[in-house]
């Protein structure tokens, strides 16, 4: 009797975290393919962690106000890096450089958030691809603005950033003066292995953000309408507000996010860096044992760490065993599709399912209250 | 709504307000825009036989993919964001004819006969997924096209291919980016029956092959499986009361959809000349979706009208705002304008409240 | 006070907050870059002329050593500069440290200063002037504009790993 329940527990175990697990499964056959070693290894993850973490975390608050995967974080990516134009065209440097740039990409943030909530608002129920189709449209507005309109309407005079023609931004936007000055400042290098600390100690205050959002009076709200918006609405919540706030905050953090990995990388490529953004931070948020409708903190961190261990030794291990680099390039491209085509496919199904259940649940109601 | 009760109490005004309404403002200002445009290209020195014509041929490319979106849109599964699955029956069906030996006008029609099984088996395990979760159709959709894409990229690398056409040269195995069809089927529908006119260039055959194609659609949805599948769309309870079986009418649609995107990819190639692989079909639904919504279809009604008039209108700002804008404003503003106009056509069909997915 | 107006504060006095904040970024966080030069200088009839050698340190890192007709580069955040310099006036003479701090105008991106000038203690114009770079003045060939379309896809989300 203990037996089997122990099985149908670890076979609920399995069936709850199927992703995380062929993830550690993945990784466990690509590590020593690609003969890295460990400190390398090690370096690279924690690097990519403090890169991508803070970007992530900016996914947690709209799933909880049952928004889905934002796909529309893309907009905050682009409100940090015409901030980051803007700081670079000043020649502000340094960490100042990088506050500056967060303080300046707030309203612009806040703009292109309540506008995309304002519109998710108006597709309710198809959240996703509707955010996903904004991000596509918002490029057209950025690439207007970025390549037509700086430096012709919008003042931009610094020869390192605006195009020889006379208006629009450069392709590629050194970052040089201020590239890992966060995390180099209060590092700890031991054995090749850099820990960017007060990179950590900024996702760690982000983290403690959420769990005290989570608890306030606006987080409860959003729980409300995220569990069901008609009862929320009942209960005296303006649904339609908390839904844009929920977006606001959650393009805030992105464009924060942004500046925060772009200072790693070092330079913008003006017209791309934004565009793949998205689709990387959900899938590693989705690796991590998160779904659609539920996600923790611990989903972001598992979810990195497993992600980008994949990213990193997929091209190695593929080249090792079919003797084409592109092939692991390519795999790992299918493989964060694949995760997030699998996660979407297993959250409807359980969706379909709780509603025929529930469907079942109020014909048996029915029934019991005709047999009365 | 407040509908008037008579029409004839009807002013201009009302008139117009419902025009607008039924046809929608966005529709409206891209098909002035596109107006706007022919008016302007004699003036500022773009031939505009030269542009008629470059519009026509690239409606021909395109059209039936932009079919293709039809049945899905009647059965209610929505907007096909996951065409690049049928993209990909078309791609293995164009090399592995090129790949058997077919030379000229036989390895097209070999194309497509190679091209339809793969389409059907690929569309019914895609339209018994969508099947499984109805009201999600859209967002699944569109990752199935790109998880099948970049599959296929690997696939591209690691069938066993040889035709020293296709393949890189110094590796000898792993297909190329792009292929030409030079000697295969490059134009072979456009040249039949070829019309020239000065600049004006008319592809006839392609054309008339769409119009084979969307005649056969049209047909086929006035057969009583296609009102079945209609009706599928506008009331699955209704169907399901009067014994149509949803399911079976839903992955018919798929199917069907799946096998006009592997046709229309084809006929792409075929007025290309190219054969494009990789990451190239990623991308191919957003066009489509947005052409046959800017020809005033919507997320659950299209119509063969739809399709023409929207490729028309969408191809035609493609051709046309490259050479006009520069020309006028000594600026390449096309991109932008693109972008923003076809993505904004699908925002706007995606927020119609009265639309809302069942 | 009732609620809303104590939220009206609230929220003005952080949007004052942020804005003071990235006005002090603005002003603090102005970057330069400081070309040292030790080169002779003829300064209203008179010669200056550049020494042996010239340690330049920065915050306790040693950045060059300039010999004659050499020129170094430190960049500085803010408008402070402050180095100290090691000289060798003669060869074989004796090493003398002079703390160097002067105020860089905001304005300027590049600023050379005269290392000679400065130690002989000229006024300002005499030592300092602004360097234009060549790749300003000169108009460079046009950039590759994003060829790429919309439905370009990058494979690669960390292709740069640097550092």
């Amino acid at each position: 009797m203990k037996n089997k329940s122990f099985g149908a527990k670890l076979l609920s175990f399995v069936r709850d975290n199927t992703v995380p697990i062929m993830f550690v499964l993945i990784c466990a056959f690509c590590i020593p393919l690609s003969g890295f070693s460990f400190s390398y290894l090690l370096n690279e993850i924690i690097t990519r962690m403090g890169r991508n973490i803070f970007l992530i975390l900016a996914l947690l608050i709209p799933i909880m106000s049952g928004m889905g995967l934002n796909f529309g974080m893309t907009l905050g990516a682009m409100a940090g890096e015409i901030a980051l134009i803007f700081v670079s065209d000043w020649q502000i440097w340094g960490i100042p450089g990088v506050i500056l740039a967060m303080i300046l990409s707030i309203p612009i943030s806040v703009l292109l958030g309540t506008f995309c909530g304002k519109i998710l608002n108006m597709a309710k129920g198809r959240e996703m691809i509707t955010s996903y189709i904004i991000s596509f449209f918002m490029n057209g507005i950025y690439q207007l603005i970025v390549l037509y309109m700086m430096g012709s309407i919008i003042p931009i005079s610094h020869f390192s950033v605006k195009l020889p023609r006379g208006y629009g931004i450069r392709n590629t936007v050194s970052l040089l003066n201020m590239r890992q000055c966060i995390d180099n400042l209060l590092a700890i290098r031991t054995n090749g292995v850099k820990i960017p600390v007060l990179t950590f100690l900024i996702i760690g205050v982000l983290c403690l953000f959420i769990v005290w959002f989570r608890r306030t009076k606006l987080g409860q709200d959003m729980r409300a309408v995220g569990q069901d918006m008609n009862v929320a609405r009942d209960a005296g919540i303006n649904v339609e507000r908390t839904r844009i706030i929920s977006i606001v905050i959650s393009t805030v953090l992105a464009g924060f996010g942004m500046i925060l990995y772009l200072q790693n990388m070092g330079n913008i490529a003006t017209y791309s860096s934004h565009s793949q953004i998205g689709m990387f931070c959900i899938a590693a948020l989705l690796v991590g044992g998160a779904s659609v409708d539920r996600a923790s903190i611990g989903n972001v961190f598992l979810g990195v760490i497993l992600f980008h261990t994949m990213f990193i030794v997929a091209p190695k291990a593929g080249a090792q065993i079919t003797g084409d680099s592109m092939i692991g390039e390519y795999f790992r491209v299918f493989v964060s599709y694949g995760v997030i085509t699998l996660s979407l496919i297993m959250y409807e199904t359980k969706k379909r399912r709780q509603k025929s259940q529930m469907g079942l649940q109020l014909q048996r109601e029915q029934m019991e209250e005709g047999a009365k | 709504m407040n509908e008037p009760l008579y029409k004839t109490d009807l002013t201009l005004r009302d008139r117009l307000r419902s025009f607008v309404n039924s046809f929608g403002l966005p529709r409206l200002i891209i098909a002035a825009f596109l107006l706007m445009l022919y008016i302007a290209a004699p003036f500022v020195g773009a031939g505009f036989w030269m542009q008629i014509s470059n519009t026509i041929n690239r409606f021909s490319w395109n059209a039936i993919m932009v079919l293709a979106m039809v049945p899905m849109i009647h059965s209610g599964c929505g907007l096909n964001f996951g065409l690049p699955l049928g993209i990909i029956s078309g791609l293995l069906g164009a090399t592995l004819s090129i790949e058997f030996g077919f030379t000229g006008g036989l390895s097209f029609l070999m194309a497509i006969l190679i091209a339809t099984p793969i389409a059907i088996i690929l569309g019914m395990g895609y339209g018994w997924l969508l099947n499984k979760i109805k009201g999600g159709e859209m967002m699944i959709a569109t990752y199935v096209g790109f998880s099948s894409v970049s599959f296929m990229c690997m696939m591209w690398l690691l069938l066993p291919y040889h035709s020293p056409t296709m393949v890189w040269g110094f590796a000898g195995k792993g297909l190329r980016t792009t292929i030409s069809l030079e000697g295969f089927y490059d134009k072979v529908l456009a040249n039949f029956l070829q019309i020239n006119i000065g600049s004006l260039s008319i592809p006839t055959g392609t054309l008339l092959f769409f119009a084979l194609l969307a005649f056969a659609m049209w047909a086929f949805l006035h057969t009583k499986t296609g009102t079945a599948m209609t009706a599928v769309g506008s009331n699955p309870t209704f169907a399901r009361a009067a014994g149509v079986n949803v399911d079976r009418m839903r992955l018919l649609s798929v199917v069907l959809s799946t096998w006009l995107a592997a046709i229309g990819i084809l006929v792409y190639e075929q007025g290309f000349g190219f054969i494009q692989l990789y990451m190239a079909p990623f991308y191919m639904a957003l066009p489509a979706v947005s052409a046959i919504l800017i020809g005033g279809a919507s997320v659950n009604k299209a119509s063969i009208a739809n399709v023409i008039i929207g490729t028309f209108l969408f191809q035609g700002i493609v051709t046309m705002t490259p050479t006009v804008m520069n020309n006028m404003i000594h600026m390449d503003m096309s991109e932008v304008i693109r972008v923003v106009a076809s993505q904004g056509m699908i925002l706007y069909a995606l927020t119609r409240r009265t639309e809302a997915s069942k | 006070m009732s609620n809303k107006t104590r939220r009206i504060l609230f929220c003005t006095g952080a949007v004052l907050l942020l804005v003071l904040i990235a006005g002090l970024m603005f002003i603090v966080g102005r970057g330069h870059t400081v070309y040292l030069d030790n080169k002779t200088l003829e300064y209203n009839g008179q010669t200056y002329s550049a020494m042996h050698k010239i340690e330049v340190v920065q915050n306790g890192k040693t950045l060059t050593k300039l010999n004659k007709r050499e020129r170094g580069m430190a960049t500085n955040i803010g408008q402070n500069f402050k180095i100290t310099l090691i000289v060798t006036k003669e060869k074989k003479g004796a090493e003398e440290t002079r703390e160097i701090q002067l105020k860089l105008p905001y304005s300027m991106d590049g600023i050379i200063i005269n290392l000679p000038a400065y130690l002989a203690g000229l006024p300002q114009e005499a030592y300092l002037s602004e360097f234009i770079s060549a790749a300003e003045q000169e108009p460079e060939p046009e950039e590759a504009l994003p060829t790429e379309d919309e439905f370009g896809i990058s494979t690669d989300m960390d292709s740069t790993p640097q550092g």
